[in-house]
This record gives structure tokens, C-alpha cells and sequence, in this order.
């Protein structure tokens, strides 16, 4: 269990640069997810850590101590592939020993450290079993605890419960994090599911084109998102964006693309282009005469606890989400609406303007 | 499937497979028991010359022998081919296929005079050999088994390098970074992963190369003369040289149950690796 540094680490394909001199902290025992789209550098990045990408710039410490020069299988990493990569000839027992066998355990402990990981993943009765009897969430934690039994000094998950079916998803993104506890090991998880990263990790790092976007607990990426980018990948967002002609009572007047809007806001500079993000959850329905945006239901997506709308605003159409609440109202479509948000809704996305 | 009228559709391979392959296999089987210039009753004869000679059964032991060598020397050949050619060859692959698989298409009596030219004495092989001093003056491999090897050996191989490189080239990258990530060296990860993961390749390629080997008598004709006498040549001689049918099919049967024996038995064995 180690605290892992990463500075300027940068990876090239011939003239791709594909990770762009970044540096990250992951705190020990923490778990930090890397979020992005595909081709964001994600990937690379946890392979660097690995050891399986050399960094062409950079430097990587495990504590103190600098791996860069460390090959994969002294590295002392465990890793958790997106296709579980269970060796098929092997008993789920013998996948696990296998790591311990490498590092010349007597027998005696492999036996109980193997028995004692597959208890802790709830597996121990698939003991002899060939991992094509088992099912996509078992084979999961088989390769889990196969990645922890050798006490890793990092983890590293590769996208790996995006195989499996939404429901069993939800399961093992309680039982991971339940287990990384137990452990305590600090781990990377690269995902490009924005809800998986926020319900698992303890930091998030939003990366694009190479870069990171922003790093920081998920209710700093999501509440407060410093970029246009972050703001848009994570969550539903509206952007409002112009110049603020005028600023009082908590009231921003933009002069947007599709003609001036007032919304709620905290912050303006009058005469400046400005760029708000609003989440839908934060919109809501008020009473036809109170003050607000007025605009018109276009369409309503019914998704059980909650209904999406969209509301067209002079020209700009708005995304909101009601709670399906038993004594509210559902907006229909067609019906016209006024929207209002508290100020503090309204996020500034500082030098987001291009 | 009772009723199901899509099984008519069958019926004409039926009856083909049946007309081409089954009636006149029970023809042979009926002619095995059969004597020369006999009655038409029913005698076990063939078969007992057949095992009472020492000479057919030495010439079983060769088959055999002849066999496995040219299993195990395809096997030493193809395996480290077919390795390099599903991990390390990139663009070039399709052409080092290609190569392999041009046997396949040689018609067999140009490939086995091909190897005739090329081993007899005063042959291209020799002088290049004596050239480099290697070998001074006559070869001498022509006609011995060592030709017949070497002849078999070439028809045979590309089936096992096609077995071995698909196991190879189906194998999951993540599951090799599997190995190294939990500390395995590369060859730790070759002896424990690969090689075990590339076992149903090896075995579906020695059951290919060795189940025919046993049957052919072209290359053991041609390149071995009297010293490549095996079951096959035999069995041909007495069909179109003494026109001892009967026989002819006794021995024809006894190869047969050579080969569903020991297909039988590679079966059995390879049971164990299936992943």
C-alpha cells in the first residue's frame, strides 16, 4: 500500500501525444478514478503505472521510491483487466495462487492466503471450479482477488465492471468498495461511466485529450466543475453563455446566441462574456406570475423516480428534472412553464469562455 | 426434429456419403474375409498371414516409427514457427502464411520429385554441401528413411503450424499481462500460460500429422525405394501389382484400426488440456 506520484508523465505514438505531461497524486488507501471519453489517455495512464507503457517523460514513485525503471513483474502491482483475463486453464484456485507462486510463498500460506481472498470476494465455494463455469460477475471477483491476494502496492482496475449487466454493475460497485476498505490499498479505477466514478471513488480525475480537466472528490467535479468539459462529461448541465449586460438582485441578463435571457446568479461582470453551468436537478417549476424564465414543455422523458424535460426558452432549450413526487405535478408537454433556480445554481465556469 | 421437412435437404449428402464411402468400405470388408480363388465362405485367413508374419508386423513397427518421427520433428519445427508468427511478425505474417500453405496447393508427385532431385546423389542438395565441405562426395540419402522423413516431414508440418498458430493468435493479450502483472517472468509466463493455453493447438496438430502419416505410401515409394516399404506401399501392392485383394483389404482394415486407435488415444489424451 502505497502513496503514488505521478510528474509530467507524458506518453507519445509516434507523433500522437497521448498523455500530456500530467501529474497526480493518489493518497494511500485512496481510491482515485480516471474518468474520460475513449482515446483520452485514460488507459495509457493506468499502463504506465503498470509498467506495461514506458512514459517517454516523467516520473512515477510508488512513496519515495521511483519505478520507472521497475518492469511490470517486479513491480509489485495488482491488476484487474476489462476481460478479467482469468487463465482459462487454471482452477479459480490456481489463478489465485498463481501471483503468491511467483513470489516463492511456501505452500502451507498460499493455501490459506488463497482460501482467505476467496472467502473475502465471496467465492471460496468456486474453489476448484474452471473460469468458464463461472459467470461474468464471478469471474470478476475471482480476478480481483487474485489482483489482491499478493498485497499489492497499488490496484489497478481497468474499466472492469463495464462487462457486466447494469444491475450486477451496481452490486459490485458496493462490494468493491466494501473490499478496497477491508484492504486499504490504494487504487486507480479508469472508467468512462461518470456514475460508476462517482460512487466509487474518494477523488476523480476528469482527463481529456491527454490532459486533465480536473481533479477532486466527486462533489467537487460535479458541484463546482472548473472547466466546460468537466461540466458537460459529468452529469446533464446547461450552459448559459454572453456577454452580462446587467447584473442586480442575484440577476444576470446574458446576451446569448439565441437573443438576452436573465437568469439567477452569484456572480457577473457586466460587459464580459460569462459561462454558467445549471444542473437540471437544481431547475424548478414555479407558479405561473412569480418571476423566472418563461418558456414551453417540449418533450417529457418518464424514468420512474424522476421525469426529464425539456423546455424551450425563447429559442434555447433548457433540460430540468422533477422529482415524480405522489402529490406534484408532472409537467406535460406543450404546457407553458416558468423556470427559476436558486442563484447559487447557477456555477461560473471562470475563463470557460472561448 | 420429427417432421421437421428441412431434413430432406440432407438426404442427398446421405446418399452420396453412403454410395461413396460406406458400401464400398463394407465391400472391402466383405472381400477382407474372403480367401483367393475361394468358395465365398467366410475366413479369418488375411488376417492371420497378416499377423503371423514377422515381416508385416516389422513393417507395422516402421509405419509406426516413421510416424512419430515425423510428428515430432513437425512438432520441433512448427511450434517455434508458429510462435513467432502470431507474437512477433506483424505485416510479414500473411507472407510467411503463405509459404507454409504452398505445399498444400504443389501437386504431390511434383512435391516428392522435387526432394528427389534435390537429395539424390550428384543432386543440388549434395553439391552445395560439398562446396561448403560439409560433405565430401556422395550424399547417400536418397532411398533411406531418412529421405522418406524429410519427404513426409514437408507434406505434413503446415497442418501443425496452422493448429499451433491459431491456439497462438486466439490468445488474449490481457491474459500474458495477467501473468507478468502478478510477477511472472516471460518465460514463467511461456511454460505456465502459453504453452498450456496452446496444448489443444499441439494436439489437434499431432492427431493431423500423425493419423495420415500412417496411410501414405507416395513418399515412402518414391523417396525410400525397397527401404520405404511401409503398410501403405504394401497395401497398394497387393491391389495393383499382385492383385491380392483380399488381402489387400485385411491389411486395409488393419490400418484402419490403427487409425481410429490412436486417434482414439490422442483424443483421450488431449481431453486433458481442453480449456
Amino acid at each position: 500500500m502505497s502513496k503514488v506520484v505521478l510528474k509530467g508523465i507524458t506518453k507519445k505514438y509516434g507523433n500522437n501525444t497521448v498523455v500530456n505531461s500530467i501529474d497526480l497524486t493518489a493518497e494511500n488507501g485512496k481510491l482515485i478514478s480516471i474518468l474520460g471519453p475513449s482515446g483520452c489517455g485514460k488507459t495509457t495512464t493506468l499502463r504506465m503505472i503498470a509498467g506495461f507503457e514506458k512514459p517517454d517523460g516523467g516520473e512515477i514513485f510508488f512513496d519515495d521510491k521511483e519505478v520507472g525503471a521497475i518492469p511490470v513483474n517486479k513491480r509489485n502491482i495488482g491488476m484487474v483487466f476489462q476481460s478479467y483475463a482469468l487463465f482459462p486453464h487454471m482452477t479459480v484456485e490456481q489463478n489465485v495462487a498463481y501471483g503468491l507462486e511467483q513470489r516463492k510463498t511456501p505452500p502451507s500460506e498460499i493455501k490459506e492466503r488463497v482460501a482467505e481472498a476467496l472467502k473475502m470476494v465471496h467465492m471460496d465455494e468456486y474453489a476448484k471450479r474452471k473460469p468458464k463455469q463461472l459467470s461474468g460477475g464471478q469471474q470478476q471477483r475471482v480476478a480481483l482477488a487474485r489482483a489482491l491476494v499478493i498485497k499489492p502496492d497499488v490496484l489497478l482496475l481497468d474499466e472492469c465492471l463495464s462487462a457486466l449487466d447494469k444491475k450486477l454493475r451496481v452490486e459490485m460497485q458496493v462490494e468493491l468498495r466494501r473490499i478496497l476498505e477491508q484492504t486499504g490499498v490504494t487504487t486507480f479505477f479508469v472508467t468512462h461511466d461518470q456514475e460508476e466514478a462517482m460512487t466509487l471513488s474518494d477523488k476523480i480525475v476528469v482527463m481529456n485529450a491527454g490532459k486533465i480537466e480536473q481533479a477532486g472528490t466527486p462533489f467537487e467535479i460535479y458541484e463546482k466543475p472548473a472547466t466546460r468539459f468537466t461540466a458537460g462529461f459529468l452529469g446533464k448541465a446547461n450552459f448559459f453563455e454572453g456577454k452580462a449586460l446587467s447584473f442586480e438582485n442575484n440577476k444576470v441578463q446574458l446576451e446569448t446566441e439565441n437573443g438576452n435571457i436573465t437568469i439567477p446568479a452569484q456572480n457577473a461582470v457586466v460587459g464580459q462574456n460569462m459561462l454558467y453551468v445549471v444542473r437540471p436537478e437544481k431547475i424548478r417549476f414555479v407558479s405561473e406570475g412569480e418571476n423566472g424564465i418563461k418558456g414551453t414543455v417540449e418533450h417529457v422523458t418518464y424514468s420512474g423516480n424522476i421525469s426529464t424535460c425539456t423546455v424551450v426558452c425563447s429559442g434555447k432549450e433548457i433540460i430540468c428534472e422533477v422529482q415524480n413526487a405522489v402529490s406534484g405535478q408532472r409537467p406535460q408537454k406543450g404546457q407553458n412553464v416558468t423556470l427559476d433556480w436558486d442563484s447559487a445554481g447557477s456555477i461560473e465556469i471562470i475563463g470557460g469562455v472561448n | 426434429m420429427k417432421g421437421d421437412k428441412r431434413q430432406v435437404m440432407t438426404w442427398p449428402a446421405m446418399a452420396a456419403l453412403f454410395i461413396f464411402a460406406v458400401f464400398p468400405l463394407l465391400i472391402m470388408l466383405f472381400n477382407s474375409f474372403q480367401s483367393d480363388g475361394g468358395t465365398g465362405g467366410f475366413v479369418i485367413s488375411n488376417y492371420v498371414r497378416f499377423f503371423s508374419k514377422s515381416t508385416y508386423l516389422k513393417l507395422t513397427g516402421r509405419t509406426i516409427f516413421n510416424s512419430v518421427m515425423v510428428t515430432v520433428i513437425s512438432l520441433i519445427i512448427s511450434y517455434p514457427l508458429a510462435y513467432i508468427m502470431a507474437k512477433k511478425l506483424k505485416g510479414l505474417k500473411n507472407i510467411v502464411m503463405i509459404l507454409i500453405i504452398i505445399p498444400f496447393f504443389t501437386n504431390q508427385l511434383v512435391r516428392v520429385y522435387s526432394w528427389l532431385i534435390f537429395l539424390q546423389d550428384g543432386g543440388l542438395l549434395e553439391s552445395i554441401l560439398n562446396s561448403i565441405g560439409l560433405v565430401d562426395g556422395a550424399l547417400g540419402i536418397m532411398y533411406t528413411k531418412t529421405a522418406v522423413i524429410i519427404g513426409l516431414v514437408h507434406a505434413f508440418f503446415p497442418y501443425m503450424v496452422i493448429t499451433i498458430y491459431m491456439a497462438l493468435e486466439r490468445m488474449d493479450n490481457s491474459i500474458l499481462e495477467a501473468s507478468s502483472s502478478l510477477g511472472a517472468s516471460k518465460f514463467t509466463t511461456f511454460r505456465k500460460v502459453i504453452f498450456p493455453m496452446s496444448m489443444p493447438g499441439v494436439v489437434s496438430g499431432i492427431m493431423i500429422v500423425f493419423v495420415p502419416c500412417l496411410g501414405t505410401f507416395v513418399e515412402p515409394r518414391i523417396l525410400g525405394g525397397v527401404n520405404g516399404t511401409v503398410i501403405g506401399t504394401v497395401i497398394e501392392d497387393q491391389f495393383f501389382e499382385i492383385y491380392g485383394w483380399n488381402f489387400g483389404a485385411a491389411i486395409a482394415f488393419i490400418l484402419l484400426a490403427m487409425v481410429l486407435i490412436s486417434m482414439a488415444a490422442i483424443g483421450k489424451w488431449g481431453k486433458r488440456y481442453d480449456i
